[in-house]
C-alpha cells in the first residue's frame, strides 16, 4: 500500500506516467489472456478431432482445455476478489444510464468515423475509469455474464457423472454443450476484435504496452 | 191394254231400277265377300296349317284335304311347309303379310295340291337378282327357304352375330377353315359372310359387355341395363346419348361405362364385332377372295366406315345407334399392315417373325403357308422398355400390355409425333377432363404439354427451339425448309451451317440471335420469332398417377425443371426432315431479346415456393446440432470482417490523418 501510493505520487508528480493497469490485473489480464487462447485452441481439437491435433490425442486435449478450464476459473475468482477489494467492480465494469444515452452514440460516432480523421478520442482512460462506455458495456456483457456462464457450463461438463442432476434439470448435456461451444465461438470473435481494437491506441502498440509495463507514453504521439 | 202397257212399262222401270241397283251393288258386295274371303283365308289356312297334327298325317290323309293335281306326282313336303307357327309368324319380319300375298295362286280352298314357287321377288327383287349369279343359286340350287324359314325370320337388323352363322352353319362346317390363323378368334368376331361376301356393306359393331366369373365377357341384356335407364323412359340408348343428338360420342361411351362400374357391374367394357350391314347373296368360296387378309386387315377396312352401338330392347331384340368413329381410335386396332413398311418397326426391317418370334407353320399348300400366331415378344428389343414397364403403375394395375397403347403396325418413332399425337396414346383409355380440376390453367396445359411431361417424372424432358412466324391474329406457324429458303431469298440454304456459324455443333445465343437478326432483316414485314416447347425427348414407362409427384408444380415452375438441362433448336432441313442442334443456355438469360419471354413468365425461376421452404427445413434438420458451427462460424467471421473493414478504412484514412497532424 505505502508503495503503491508512493508510486501515485511519483505519477501525479510525472504527469505522464501514470499507472493504468495494476500489475495485480496485468498479472491477471495475461494468465487469462493464455489460458482463453489455448482453451480456443484445445476446445477446437476437442470439437474437430479430425482437423486439428494440435494436443495429441483428442484424450490429452481434453485434459488441457480441464486444466486451463480451472485455471481460469481461478483467474476470474483472483478478478472478482481484486475488484471486490479495490471496490472497482461496480465504478468499472457496470454501465450508468449516461452511458447509454451519452457514452456509447458518441464513442460508436468516434469509432465508426472520426477515429479516421484523426480526431482525439474522446475518453482518456484513468486508474478511476479505465473504460470507455462502449467498452464497459462489452466488458460488462463478458465478465458477468459470458464468462461465468462458460465457466459453469464448463464445470458442469468436466464431469458429467457429479453434476447429472443438475444437468438434467438444465436441459441435458446437448443444451449445456451447445451454450459452451456458442459461448466459446462468441469468445473467440471477441478474441480478434479485442485484438484488433488494442491497436486503436495513441499508436499501433500503445495498448499492448500499457497492458505489459502498465502505463501509456502519451507524449510519445503528440 | 193401258193396264197392260202401264204394267209393261212400270216392270221395264222396275227391272230397269234392279239392273242398275244390281250393277252398282256387284262391286259393293263382291269388294266386301272378297274382304270376307281374305279373313277368312288367313283363318282358313291356319284350320289345317295353324297346328303341328297336319305333320302327323298320312299322306292319304293329307291328300284327302286337297284338290289332287292329277298330273303331279304326290309330294310328300316337311314341316317346313305344310306347318305355320302361328305365334311365331306373328313376331317375323313378314307378319303384316297374309298367307295369299306370297302363296298367290290360291283362288280357292281346298287348294290344289301343288302350288307353284313362291317368287320372293316380288318383295326382295334386289336380293332374288343377286342370289340368282351365285354359286347357291347356279351350283348347287338352292332356294331361298331353304335358308330362312319365312314364317319364321326376324329382321336381319336384330339377328346377332352367333344366328347370322347359324343360317350358313345348318348346311355348312367349320372344317374348311384349318388354314385361318387365329380361328377361333375370327369366328368369335366376325359373321360368316363378312368374308364370304365381299360386296356385302359391312360395319363395326360395338356391344357392352360385362364379364363372368370365368373370365369371358358377355353381352349385358336389357335387363342388366334397365337400371340405368331411369328417367330416360327405359330407353338405354337415351341414357346413354346424353346430349339426345343420335350419334354416341366417346366421352358419353365413356361416362355411362363408368357408370356401370361405379354400380358394381364386374369389368364393364365395349366388345367389337364386324357385321355385315346389308347382306349380298351372292356369297363367294373362292380362295384367292376370302383368303384375302386384307380384306380387313388395312386401315381403310370397309367396315370402319360405319361405326354402331348395339343396344338391347326391352322385347329381347336389338337397337343400333351410331357412334363417333373416334371410338375406332380408342381401342385395340383390328391390326393392318398396309402401312407397316412406312413405321418405325417397317423402315428398321424388322419382319413378322422378329415379333411373332414363336411363329409356327400350322399347314403349308394352297399357295400359302398357315402360321399360328400367339402374342409377340416386345422385350426381344425393348428390354430395358419392358424393365421399367413392369414396375410401373400401369403394369400393376392394369392388365394392358405394349398394344393396349401402341400399334406396332403403325408406330411412328417417338420423335416424330407431335404433341396432340403423343396425348392420343394416353387419351385411348383416360379422360384428361376427369382428375384435373385442381390443375392451374387447365386449358394452357393441356394445350402445351404431353401427358407425360407430369406423369413420368423419369422421363428425359427438353426444351426445343424452331423458327416460327406470328401473323397479325397472334397465330404461330412453324417454318418449314422452303418458308426459311424464300425468306433468306437464298435457293438451298445450308441451315445449319448459316445457324451455327464456327461450326462447333453448338448453338451460342448470340449465334442464334444474329440468325434471327438475319431474317428480320431479309424480311421485316414478317415478325419472325424463335418458338418454344417443352418436350419428352426420351419416354420413361414408369407412369405414375395422380400422386403427389405429379401434383408438384415445381417439377417445371423452377430453374431446377429438369427440361432446363437439354435445349435443342430443330431446323428444318430440304427433305423435310428436322436436324437437330444443342443449344446454350444462355438463350435463356438473354432471352429477352427474343419475343418468347412471356413463355417463360410461368416458369418463374426466381420465386420461393412451398417446396423451397420445404427443402429448406429438412436442411436445417438435416444439419443438427453441426448449426452451432455455423453460427459459431459466423461470429468468427463477423469479428474477422469487422477487423478488415474497419483495419481497411484506417489504411487508407492514413494520409488524411497524416495531413490533419502536419496542420
Amino acid at each position: 500500500m505505502v508503495r503503491r501510493k508512493k508510486d501515485r505520487q511519483t505519477r501525479e508528480d510525472q504527469g505522464r506516467k501514470e499507472i493504468l493497469h495494476p500489475l495485480m490485473v496485468r498479472l491477471w489480464h495475461w494468465i487469462h489472456a493464455l489460458a482463453i487462447v489455448l482453451l480456443v485452441l484445445t476446445g477446437l481439437e476437442m470439437r474437430f478431432p479430425d482437423l486439428v491435433g494440435w494436443f495429441g490425442s483428442f484424450r490429452s486435449a481434453v485434459n488441457f482445455h480441464n486444466i486451463l478450464g480451472f485455471l481460469v476459473l481461478f483467474d476470474y475468482l483472483l478478478w472478482f476478489g481484486y475488484y471486490a477489494v479495490t471496490r472497482g467492480l461496480v465504478k468499472q465494469y457496470v454501465p450508468t444510464p449516461e452511458d447509454f444515452t451519452i457514452g456509447i452514440p458518441t464513442q460508436s460516432t468516434y469509432y465508426f468515423a472520426r477515429i479516421f480523421f484523426g480526431d482525439p478520442a474522446p475518453f482518456e482512460p484513468t486508474r478511476e475509469a479505465k473504460f470507455n462506455s462502449l467498452q464497459k458495456t462489452t466488458y460488462f456483457g463478458i465478465m458477468f455474464v459470458l464468462v461465468p456462464l462458460q465457466i459453469i457450463t464448463g464445470v458442469l461438463l468436466w464431469d458429467l457423472e457429479r453434476f447429472h442432476a443438475l444437468i438434467e434439470a438444465l436441459g441435458g448435456v446437448r443444451v449445456i454443450d451447445a451454450f459452451h461451444i456458442i459461448l466459446a465461438y462468441m469468445v473467440a470473435a471477441f478474441l480478434i476484435a479485442h485484438i484488433y481494437l488494442a491497436t486503436l491506441g495513441h499508436t499501433f502498440f500503445s495498448h499492448f504496452k500499457a497492458m505489459i509495463v502498465g502505463h501509456e507514453d502519451k507524449e510519445a504521439k503528440h | 191394254m193401258s193396264l197392260t202397257k202401264e204394267k209393261k212399262r212400270r216392270g221395264s222401270f222396275m227391272s230397269l231400277f234392279f239392273t242398275i241397283a244390281l250393277v252398282m251393288l256387284v262391286p259393293c258386295s263382291l269388294s266386301a265377300w272378297s274382304e270376307v274371303a281374305f279373313a277368312f283365308e288367313n283363318d282358313a289356312c291356319l284350320e289345317c296349317h295353324g297346328s303341328s297334327d297336319i305333320l302327323e298325317m298320312s299322306g292319304e290323309e293329307r291328300i284327302e284335304m286337297v284338290i289332287p293335281a292329277p298330273e303331279k306326282e304326290e309330294v310328300y313336303k316337311g314341316e317346313l311347309t305344310l306347318y305355320v307357327d302361328y305365334e311365331k309368324f306373328r313376331s317375323t319380319v313378314h307378319r303384316d303379310l297374309s298367307c295369299i300375298d306370297c302363296h298367290n295362286d290360291i283362288e280357292d280352298i281346298p287348294h290344289t295340291q301343288r302350288l307353284g314357287m313362291v317368287d320372293c321377288a316380288q318383295c326382295h327383287e334386289e336380293i332374288v337378282g343377286q342370289y340368282d349369279k351365285s354359286k347357291h343359286a347356279t351350283v348347287s340350287q338352292r332356294l331361298c327357304f331353304e335358308c330362312h324359314n319365312p314364317h319364321a325370320t326376324t329382321s336381319f337388323r336384330e339377328l346377332s352375330q352367333q344366328e347370322r352363322m347359324g343360317i350358313c352353319l345348318q348346311c355348312h362346317g367349320e372344317d374348311g377353315h384349318r388354314w385361318l390363323p387365329q380361328r377361333e378368334l375370327h369366328f368369335q368376331y366376325l359373321e360368316c359372310t363378312v368374308c364370304h361376301s365381299p360386296e356385302a356393306a359391312k360395319g363395326l359393331f360395338f356391344h357392352l359387355t360385362s364379364e363372368g366369373k370365368d373370365g369371358k365377357k358377355f353381352n349385358l341384356s336389357y335387363r342388366q341395363l334397365e337400371e340405368f335407364t331411369r328417367g330416360y323412359n327405359g330407353d338405354v340408348a337415351k341414357a346413354i346419348d346424353r346430349d339426345g343428338n343420335g350419334i354416341v360420342a366417346v366421352h358419353e361411351i365413356n361416362r355411362f361405362i363408368a357408370k356401370l362400374k361405379e354400380q358394381g357391374v364386374p369389368s364393364p367394357g365395349l366388345e367389337e364385332e364386324v357385321l355385315v350391314l346389308r347382306p349380298y347373296h351372292n356369297f363367294t368360296d373362292e380362295a384367292k377372295q376370302i383368303k384375302d387378309c386384307t380384306m380387313c386387315h388395312v386401315s381403310g377396312a370397309p367396315f370402319y366406315s360405319q361405326v354402331m352401338l348395339r343396344l338391347p330392347e326391352l322385347s329381347g331384340g336389338w337397337r343400333t345407334v351410331k357412334m363417333d368413329k373416334d371410338i375406332v381410335g380408342k381401342i385395340p386396332s383390328i391390326p393392318s399392315k398396309d402401312y407397316y413398311l412406312t413405321t418405325v418397326h417397317g423402315q428398321s426391317g424388322v419382319e413378322c417373325i422378329d415379333c411373332h418370334a414363336d411363329l409356327t407353320i400350322l399347314r403349308e399348300g394352297e399357295e400359302f403357308q398357315v402360321k399360328e400366331l400367339k402374342t409377340p415378344v416386345c422385350e426381344h428389343c425393348h428390354a430395358d422398355v419392358m424393365t421399367e414397364y413392369n414396375d410401373s403403375l400401369h403394369a400393376k394395375v392394369s392388365d394392358e400390355i405394349c398394344f393396349g397403347c401402341h400399334d406396332p403396325h403403325s408406330s411412328v418413332p417417338f420423335k416424330e409425333l407431335n404433341i396432340e399425337q403423343r396425348k392420343a396414346i394416353c387419351t385411348k383409355c383416360h379422360d384428361p377432363e376427369r382428375g384435373h380440376d385442381w390443375l392451374p390453367q387447365r386449358d394452357l396445359h393441356f394445350k402445351s404439354l404431353e401427358c407425360t411431361m407430369c406423369h413420368a417424372p423419369q422421363a428425359e424432358k427438353g426444351i426445343i427451339f424452331f423458327l416460327q412466324k406470328v401473323d397479325k391474329g397472334e397465330r404461330a406457324e412453324r417454318l418449314e425448309y422452303r418458308d426459311v429458303a424464300n425468306l433468306l431469298k437464298m435457293e438451298k440454304p445450308d441451315l445449319p451451317k448459316l445457324l451455327d456459324k464456327d461450326g462447333n455443333g453448338f448453338l451460342s445465343d448470340r449465334e442464334v440471335l444474329s440468325f434471327l437478326n438475319v431474317l428480320k432483316e431479309k424480311a421485316p414485314q414478317q415478325a419472325i420469332e424463335l418458338g418454344v416447347r417443352v418436350l419428352v425427348l426420351k419416354p420413361s414407362h414408369n407412369y405414375t398417377d395422380k400422386g403427389t409427384t405429379a401434383k408438384d408444380c415445381s417439377l417445371c415452375h423452377s430453374s431446377r425443371a429438369e427440361f432446363y438441362s437439354a435445349l435443342i433448336m430443330e431446323i428444318p432441313e430440304s427433305g423435310g426432315g428436322i436436324r437437330t442442334l444443342p443449344m446454350d443456355k444462355s438463350i435463356l438469360a438473354g432471352i429477352h431479346t427474343i419475343p418468347v419471354t412471356s413463355d417463360f413468365y410461368l416458369l418463374g425461376e426466381s420465386r420461393i415456393s412451398k417446396r423451397d421452404i420445404a427443402d429448406l427445413m429438412f436442411v436445417v434438420r438435416k444439419i443438427g446440432y453441426k448449426w452451432l458451427d455455423v453460427i459459431g462460424i459466423l461470429f468468427i467471421l463477423a469479428g474477422l470482417g469487422f477487423v478488415v473493414v474497419h483495419g481497411g478504412i484506417r489504411f487508407i484514412t492514413i494520409g488524411l490523418r497524416r495531413q490533419r497532424r502536419k496542420k
